[in-house]
This record gives C-alpha cells, sequence and structure tokens, in this order.
C-alpha cells in the first residue's frame, strides 16, 4: 500500500547504480570483452580477436579443474564451518553475561591481521624442518609430518581460512541477534522457551535473513579465495594441486600476464557465483521470499 | 529441583565459556605472536618464531618510524577508508531501503548483478577505472582512490543490508505512514535508527577493506605524503627480501588503529539497540 | 684490502677490454662538464620531471638516490622533480602499466629490461639510446656497451645500472666438517649431496613451489654450458639436448634425497632460513642474498658446476633494469634536456659505486672485503663475459610458469622432462 509509488526508486537506487554503473560494471564489461581478444599485460591493447578461444581452453585446462573442484570444497566449508562457526560463537556469546565486549573483540583479531601475517605464522607451524607441529611431536617422540604433503595440503590450507573468516560471520549474526527486540524474548520466556529451544523456537527462525545473507557472503568469498591460500601454498602448492580459482585467475593474470584467459576465469566466477547464491537462496529463504512477496 | 537445575545452568554456562575461551585463545594467539615478534630482528622470527625475543628492542617500530611519516599516513586512512566507509553506508542504504519495500519489473537482475559485483576482482576493472581517474584529475588525490573504493564496497552494504532491513517490522512504518509520513522521512528518522546495528557492522567491514586495500592505493597515490597507513608500510618489502620484523612491527601498528574504530563502532551496536528500541 | 684494489685494477682492465669501448670513450669528457655547458644553452624555463625509481624505502640506495635528487634540484633551480619511487613489487608493476595505458607515464623511469618492459617498447613508448646519441653523442658513453640488453626489436632502450649475478652459496664450515671440497665439479657436487644426506643435513635449500627458477636456470647452465643456455628454441625440435638432461637432474638429485622433504610446498623465506640457520648446506640465489647472510666468513659463492668439465667459470648475470627516457618526455624539447642530465647523473660512476658492486661501468674498488664478499667478487669478474641473463627473461608469461609449475612433477617422475619442455616450447611460439 505506502510502498506503491515507485518513482521513489529514482533517488533511492540512483545514486548508488549510477556509482556501481560507472566504476563497476562498465570496467567489467572492458573484462568480458577483453577475455574475447588477446591481451599480453595489464592496459596492453586488444591485439587479436580471439573470440570464445580462451572459453574452449578453460574447458579443457586441467589446472582450471582442480581450482574448481578445490573452490567447490572450499564453499562446502565456508558455508557449513565459518557460517556455522559464527553462528555457534554469535549464541554462545549472547547467552553469556561476562566478558562480551572481550570475546567480541577478540574474535575479530584474525580478520583485521593482514594474510601476510597469518600466512607466514601458518606456515611456521607446518615447516617440515623446526615448524611447530614437528618440534611438538618430536617432543612426543613421534615421527615429523611432511604437512603440506600432496595429500595433507588442501585441508591444511582451508584450515586457517575458514578460521581466520570465521569471526566476520560472527560479527554479522551477532548483530543480527542484537537486533532481534527484548519484548521477543521476554515473551518467550514467560512461555518457557529457554536454551536449545529458545534458539530452535525463537533465535534461529527470526536470524534466517541474516544467516541467508551470510550464505550469499559465504559462497561469493569462496571464489574470491586468493591472498591466504597464495601466502601459505603459492602456486597451488604443491605441484598445483591446490589451486582456488582465486588464485588460478592470480597467477594466469598477475604472473604469466596472459590477461585475457584471467579475464575469463573472472568471468566465470561471476556466473558461478551469482547462480550458486541464487540456488541456495532458494533452498534457504523459501519462507523468507513468501513474506517478501506479501508485502 | 531447584538446586539441580541449577547446576546444570552452571554446567551449561561453563561449557560455553570453556568453548568461547578456546576459541578466543586461537585468535588472540597470533596477534600475541606479531606483538612479541614484532620485538625481535626479521631472522629470529624464522629461526625461533614461538619463543620470546632473546633481547626484546624497538629497532623495528623506530625503523617504521624513521622511514617515513606515519601520522600522516594515519590521517590519510583515516580520510579515504571515513569518507568511504560513510558514502558507501548512505548509498547502500538507500538501495537496501528500495529493494526490500519496493515491488518492481527487473528487481531480480538487479539483485542479481549486485551479487555478481561482489565477485568482480580489482585488477579486471582497474584499467578503466584508473582511466577515468585520470580524466577526472583525481590522480594523487584521496578522492581518486575514495570513489572506485565505493563502487567496490556498495555491493556488500546493499547485500547485508537488506538482509537486515527485510526483517525489521512493517508494521510500525504502517502506522507512521498512516500518520502522514512520507518514504523519505520514514528512511530518515525510522529506518536508519532501527538499521544502526547492521549499519555499524557494515561500516567497520566497508572501512576495513577500503584501508586494507593496497591495490587501488597503490595505483591511484603516487605522493608518499598522500599514503594511508597500509601502502606506506607495504614498502618494506624491497629488493632484499621482506623484513619480518618490520613486517610484524607494520602489521601491529596497522591492526591497533583498526581495532580501536571496531570497539568504537561495537559500543555502537548497543547504543543504536537501546535508542531503536525506543523509538520503536 | 690491498689485496683487493689490485684484483680491482685487474678486473677493471679485464672489463674494459672485454667491452671494447676503452679507447674510443677515452676522451669523453667528464659528466659534469656536459651538464654545465649545456645548462646555460637551455633558457631558465620551468619545468616538472616526473620520476620513477625501483628504490623501495628500506633499500640503502633509497637514501643514495634521494641525496643525489635533492643535488639535482639545486644545481637545476629552474627543475622540479616529482618523484615516485617504490618497491618493484606487484601493484608498483600493475601501477606503471596502468600509467602508460592511460597516458600518464613518468618522464625518466627505472625500470625492467626484461619481458616486462616488450609491451611498452613495442607500443614505442620509450626512446631508444642511438636515437638518444643522435643529439647528444656522449650520453653516458662510459656504460660498458655489452651491458646493455637488446629489446625485441634489436634496439637499447634501458641504461643498466644496478646488476645481478647468481650463483651457487656453500656453507663452507659444513663442507669442511665433512671433509668435503666444494663443488667445483659435478661429481664433488653429488658426493656432498650424498654426504650431506646421510648426515642428516639437507643438501639443497629451495622451494619448488616459491621462487624455483634459480634451480632450474642453474640445471640448464650446469648440462650444456653458456651457449646453450642462450638457446631460444622456434620450435620443441630445436630444443637443446642439455635441457632434457639438465631438467632430468632433478629426478636424478631428488632421488638422491638433495632437497628438503617439503620441497614441493615450503616457501622461499623458509628455505632461505635453512642455509642461514646451517640446516642447509648449499642455495642457489642471487647476488642480492648476500645481504642476508650474517656469517660471512663461512659462507662463500662459486659458479655453480658443470656436467661437463671442472671449475666451470659460467654464471647466469646481468642487467635486468636501467633508466628509460620516455617517448613523450622526448617530444617535448624543454625536457629533453633535462631527462639526459638526469639519467646521466643517476647512472654516473659515484652514484652506481654507492649503491652496488656490481656496476655496468667502472666504479671504484669496494674495500675490506669479507670472505663472502671477496668470493662473490671474484665470481661475478671470473665470469667476465661468459654470463647469460636468466632465461625467464627471454621466456616468460605462461611458457615459463608451466615450466616453473612442472618441476616438482619432474623430480617425483610423474612428468618427463622432454614432455614439459615440449610444451613449453609450444606455448612460447603460440604466443
Amino acid at each position: 500500500m505506502m510502498y506503491k509509488k515507485n518513482s521513489h526508486l529514482i533517488w533511492l537506487l540512483g545514486p548508488a547504480l549510477i556509482v556501481m554503473v560507472v566504476f563497476l560494471y562498465y570496467p567489467f564489461v572492458m573484462n568480458i570483452i577483453n577475455s574475447l581478444y588477446d591481451v599480453n599485460g595489464l592496459g596492453a591493447s586488444r591485439e587479436i580477436f580471439i573470440g570464445f578461444e580462451n572459453y574452449r581452453k578453460l574447458a579443457a585446462d586441467k589446472e582450471m579443474f582442480t581450482s574448481v573442484k578445490n573452490t567447490g570444497i572450499m564453499m562446502v566449508c565456508t558455508v557449513v564451518f565459518q557460517v556455522g562457526i559464527g553462528l555457534a560463537l554469535a549464541v554462545c556469546v549472547d547467552a553469556v553475561r561476562r566478558g562480551k565486549e572481550f570475546f567480541k573483540t577478540v574474535f575479530f583479531f584474525p580478520i583485521v591481521i593482514s594474510a601476510t601475517a597469518i600466512g607466514l605464522l601458518f606456515n611456521l607451524f607446518y615447516a617440515y624442518y623446526g615448524g611447530m607441529f614437528n618440534q611438538i611431536l618430536t617432543a612426543l617422540n613421534k615421527a615429523p609430518i611432511n604437512w603440506k604433503s600432496d595429500s595433507l595440503a588442501l585441508l591444511m590450507i582451508i584450515l586457517p581460512i575458514v578460521w581466520s573468516y570465521a569471526g566476520f560471520y560472527f560479527v554479522l549474526i551477532f548483530t543480527g541477534i542484537s537486533n532481534i527486540p527484548s519484548d521477543i524474548f521476554e515473551s518467550a520466556l514467560l512461555d518457557g522457551a529457554v536454551g536449545w529451544k529458545k534458539f530452535r523456537y525463537i533465535t534461529f527462525p527470526l536470524l534466517k535473513g541474516v544467516i541467508g545473507t551470510c550464505v550469499t557472503l559465504a559462497v561469493t568469498g569462496s571464489l574470491k579465495v586468493f591472498d591466504l591460500a597464495w601466502v601459505i601454498a603459492p602456486r597451488g602448492a604443491p605441484k598445483g594441486s591446490t589451486h582456488f580459482m582465486g588464485t588460478y585467475m592470480y597467477e594466469t593474470t598477475f604472473i604469466e600476464e596472459n590477461i585475457d584467459y584471467g579475464a575469463s576465469i573472472a568471468l566465470i566466477i561471476v556466473i558461478i557465483g551469482v547462480v550458486v547464491s541464487q540456488i541456495a537462496n532458494r533452498l534457504f529463504r523459501d519462507k523468507e521470499m513468501k513474506n517478501g512477496n506479501s508485502r | 529441583m531447584e538446586i539441580p537445575g541449577k547446576t546444570l545452568a552452571a554446567a551449561k554456562k561453563s561449557i560455553i565459556y570453556i568453548i568461547l575461551s578456546i576459541w578466543a585463545f586461537t585468535t588472540i594467539f597470533p596477534f600475541v605472536w606479531l606483538i612479541i615478534n614484532s620485538l625481535k630482528p626479521s631472522r629470529e622470527i624464522l629461526s625461533s618464531s614461538f619463543t620470546l625475543p632473546a633481547a626484546p628492542n624497538f629497532d623495528n617500530y623506530i625503523n617504521a618510524f624513521n622511514k617515513q611519516n606515519i601520522l600522516v599516513a594515519y590521517a590519510n586512512s583515516l580520510i579515504i577508508s571515513g569518507v568511504t566507509m560513510i558514502m558507501v553506508l548512505l548509498f547502500a542504504s538507500l538501495v537496501a531501503y528500495g529493494l526490500t519495500r519496493f515491488e518492481f519489473k527487473g528487481k531480480k537482475i538487479v539483485i542479481s548483478l549486485i551479487i555478481g559485483s561482489l565477485m568482480f576482482p580489482a585488477f579486471a576493472t582497474i584499467i578503466p577505472v584508473f582511466r577515468m581517474v585520470v580524466q577526472m584529475h583525481l590522480v594523487n588525490k584521496h578522492f581518486g582512490v575514495i570513489i572506485p573504493q565505493v563502487a567496490s564496497n556498495l555491493s556488500f552494504a546493499v547485500i547485508v543490508l537488506m538482509g537486515f532491513m527485510r526483517d525489521l517490522p512493517i508494521e510500525v512504518e504502517e502506522s507512521a505512514f498512516i500518520d502522514g509520513a512520507g518514504v523519505s522521512k520514514i528512511f530518515f528518522s525510522m529506518i536508519l535508527p532501527l538499521s544502526r546495528p547492521a549499519l555499524a557492522s557494515v561500516a567497520i567491514f566497508v572501512f576495513l577493506w577500503s584501508y586494507n586495500d593496497l591495490f587501488t592505493q597503490m595505483i591511484v597515490l603516487r605522493n608518499r605524503n598522500m599514503f594511508p597507513v597500509c601502502a606506506l608500510l607495504n614498502e618494506i618489502s624491497s629488493r632484499y627480501g621482506t623484513d619480518f620484523g618490520l613486517m610484524a612491527a607494520s602489521v601491529v601498528l596497522v591492526v591497533i588503529p583498526i581495532l580501536i574504530v571496531y570497539i568504537f563502532m561495537q559500543k555502537n551496536i548497543i547504543k543504536g539497540l537501546t535508542s531503536g528500541a525506543i523509538k520503536g | 684490502m690491498k689485496n683487493s684494489k689490485s684484483f680491482m685494477a685487474v678486473i677493471l682492465c679485464m672489463l674494459i677490454v672485454l667491452s671494447g669501448c676503452g679507447a674510443q670513450n677515452g676522451t669523453a669528457a667528464p659528466v659534469n662538464d656536459v651538464e654545465s655547458s649545456t645548462q646555460e644553452e637551455s633558457a631558465k624555463k620551468e619545468i616538472t620531471l616526473k620520476t620513477v625509481s625501483m628504490f623501495g624505502a628500506t633499500d640503502p640506495a633509497l637514501e643514495v638516490y634521494n641525496q643525489t635528487v635533492e643535488q639535482f634540484k639545486k644545481d637545476n633551480s629552474n627543475i622540479k622533480i616529482v618523484d615516485e619511487s617504490s618497491a618493484s613489487n606487484e601493484e608498483w608493476k600493475s601501477r606503471i602499466k596502468a600509467d602508460f595505458a592511460v597516458g600518464n607515464e613518468p618522464d625518466v623511469i627505472l625500470y625492467f629490461t626484461d619481458a616486462n618492459s616488450y609491451e611498452l617498447i613495442e607500443k614505442g613508448s620509450f626512446v631508444d639510446i642511438e636515437t638518444i646519441r643522435k643529439d647528444y653523442p656522449d650520453f653516458v658513453d662510459h656504460i660498458f656497451p655489452h651491458t646493455f640488453t637488446n629489446a625485441p626489436d634489436g634496439k637499447q632502450y634501458a641504461v643498466p645500472t644496478r646488476g645481478f649475478y647468481e650463483a651457487l652459496f656453500c656453507n663452507k664450515d659444513l663442507f669442511d666438517q665433512y671433509n668435503l671440497e666444494l663443488p667445483t665439479s659435478w661429481d664433488k657436487l653429488l658426493t656432498a649431496v650424498e654426504t650431506f644426506n646421510q648426515n642428516g643435513i639437507v643438501p639443497f635449500a629451495v622451494s619448488f613451489s616459491d621462487v624455483p627458477h634459480y634451480m632450474i636456470e642453474h640445471l640448464v647452465l650446469a648440462a650444456g654450458g653458456i651457449d646453450d643456455h642462450k638457446a631460444v628454441p622456434a620450435s620443441p625440435d630445436e630444443i637443446p639436448d642439455s635441457w632434457i638432461t639438465g631438467m632430468e637432474q632433478l629426478r636424478v638429485l631428488n632421488d638422491m634425497g638433495a632437497f628438503p622433504v617439503d620441497v614441493n610446498a615450503t616457501t622461499y623465506p623458509l628455505v632461505g632460513e635453512m642455509f642461514y640457520g646451517k640446516q642447509a648446506a648449499m642455495t642457489i640465489d642471487g647476488s642480492w642474498f648476500m645481504g642476508g647472510i650474517e656469517d660471512k666468513e663461512n659462507v662463500v659463492v662459486m659458479p655453480f658446476p658443470s656436467m661437463v668439465k671442472e671449475n666451470s667459470e659460467e654464471i647466469i648475470a646481468g642487467f635486468t633494469s636501467g633508466w628509460y627516457i620516455t617517448k613523450k618526455a622526448w617530444d617535448d624539447p624543454d625536457k629533453r634536456q633535462a631527462c639526459v642530465d638526469f639519467v646521466e647523473m643517476v647512472s654516473s660512476p659515484e652514484f652506481l659505486a654507492k649503491i652496488t658492486t656490481v656496476a655496468p661501468c667502472e666504479i671504484p674498488v669496494p674495500s675490506d672485503m669479507t670472505v663472502l664478499d671477496q668470493s662473490g667478487f671474484d665470481t661475478f669478474v671470473n665470469a667476465g663475459e661468459k654470463t647469460d641473463l636468466p632465461i625467464d627473461s627471454r621466456i616468460a608469461g605462461e611458457a615459463w610458469n608451466a615450466w616453473v609449475t612442472s618441476i616438482g612433477s619432474i623430480a617425483e617422475g610423474e612428468k618427463q622432462a622432454k614432455e614439459v619442455l615440449t610444451e613449453v616450447i609450444d606455448i612460447f611460439n603460440k604466443k
């Protein structure tokens, strides 16, 4: 009733869309065009039109295949563990009375520390010679382990990535909990909803919107995974087996200076991201969507 | 019945505290590790990283301060990231409000486009962006960094704010509408205050990403006097290889102001809650 | 000290003879005279010169450079200099490319002369030395001609400044401890690898995923010498056999336990630390690696041994960066003179002596050299012109990356050296 006059959309959406069209969409359209040409350096001119050659090459590229597979694993891990841990931590912090501020502050630490520093820390954990983990094993009279061997490496890279950004989802979900009007909790308390019941029937349903947002961000975030992975395992070490789409795009763009190929990977990332987050949202928000539509 | 219930509750409480403390330990550890290592020379960080410094010294900090004017860099960071943050919050909350309250043709496409732009890598768009920055004579100016950063952070802010605004109780808006309030009045006097917690969360991340966005900073800014903290301290890596001691010190120097901003914003979330409750 | 002085004299003679420019340029006027005489000619028009260097904030050369720029400003009151120097990392390279792409390029720039520059040269962004010398016949005539790098079009564009060499670094104390001779031949190298491995010392500090370039280059060099190393195969048939033999050594060495257990995934700083900490006996690296070595009496630098002869003196070395004058600045009649003066100044022997020992011209003798410094100096000087630039200065980008990313698989026998090189050269020639 009240939101019928769509002319309001001009001032609501206008300013942001202008900035985004000019500084984001137009440049990205240029990027898509680049993917159809041979471009041999950042800012180099488009030399030869090669059509969909890059996309054909991508379809047969073994490293791309590895990257897509690893990114898929990464995506599941970010959605399940990053968002899951974020949710668990938020609910726990909400449940305690003392130390809220303290936990909220320290959970934020890994997000602000640069990937270079965190990567160095984990490399010092993992180092075969004199690394912290192997020092502990030696102290326990166990044989040292090659933590970044072919079979372990992927896990060892996903672990710090999941850990370092769980705090991001914690902050968002905790904000969501803070947003729930306290009178809802009070009436729930009167109805005898405490602990798990309170979470299952009151908190969780009210958080669906926020968690849906987190899922979108986790899906898109996993497709962007790049810097920490690159510091811990440059060039998808060992032997290119831990490449993600983000690191592979970086390698083709900056190491190989194959700008057009990198551009085509960028487009694939965007397409996968939009499709997967739409599917995830449909699964997650079906109820919510109906609410939205009834408005 | 009373007493077991209480002990059960107490046991639950302590389990929660144990879980939180374990996670807190993992997050505090790297920070403490950084601070301790920032007091060591570079070599010692690699050779004995997990011990206290043999002879703690502040050389790395002295170096970081000596080589450049870091206070000016802090000011530059505050200007760039602060303005970026405010512009993003304003524009994004307008969009989020529009997209959650209005129905129109092509809305789904707009939302898909916004989600898609979350994944645009900076280096895929930089050349056209930089060309415009040059044409607008914004090279070496703060605004030349701010505009591309506003554009690239908008999509994140819109997505998060949409999630929150969708959950705001629409009844309040309806009653205000019946009392004769227009859309702009509702937005500024109800939606924005009610969204304060969400705005604060978005603000901190936009600030953080703008603050850490070395790529745009390095391409647009040239003059060292215009450099924000990250760009200035990035200079520590030279052709002689990275000095890890200096790196640890500069990470500490980079992190502390952002933590202050975060704590400040968190306080705001609580405040937002109470003021929102009163209005609601 | 005396010793090193006489040494230097010998070397300088050698370099002069080798460069073949000694007599030719014997009468060149001192740089300063050229400057002062030309300055008076040009009217005192206000000029702003935009300069860019690769001297980063922690690079000791930056201070010297800044002082020199200040001096230049003092000497030329009409010239304003806007300098945008920065460490040459990935962001910096992107910035330079972005600048040239949109016409925001500097007037004078210290930049790479390898594949990084080809795109810009092709676009005609720089003016070549020959053209400059048409107007300024004495332009940087103190620089040895063989130190200039040829661009793909055969012309020379950049004035070389700080050079480098790559060689084998040995922890001599570890060799002494196990009664091993320094590896001046391939057999001695294999003996050392075997002995170290048996005694729990990692023979080679290297990472195959992070900066493995030195290992690749030196195995090729060891197998075929400098001439084969210089090959630029136009098709897989033209790949020198020595390249394949060299790469096959990866597997031989790997089977002998020559590399760290985590060689496929460790990082460059960590393996560097293994060498510094005497956990590893040898490493191959560039001359800049010397800066990080604290034990300057027990570490020595030497040429990587050859598989076909003893006491090889061949090394990878050269000048992969230099000062360019941009076309845009050259075509501006007001700026031309200032650019030439500026480049003369930052490539003068006085300036170079302060920032490097690997200079493209005569520089004063470094005094008080440590064992390490002396060995490095000898390695570079003995090589004379028996040097070559790294392979990736010619075979770059996608092709080189295909090579680099395959060496772990070659070492473990998952891929054959010949297959990999065929693929590399195919990619190279497609471009």
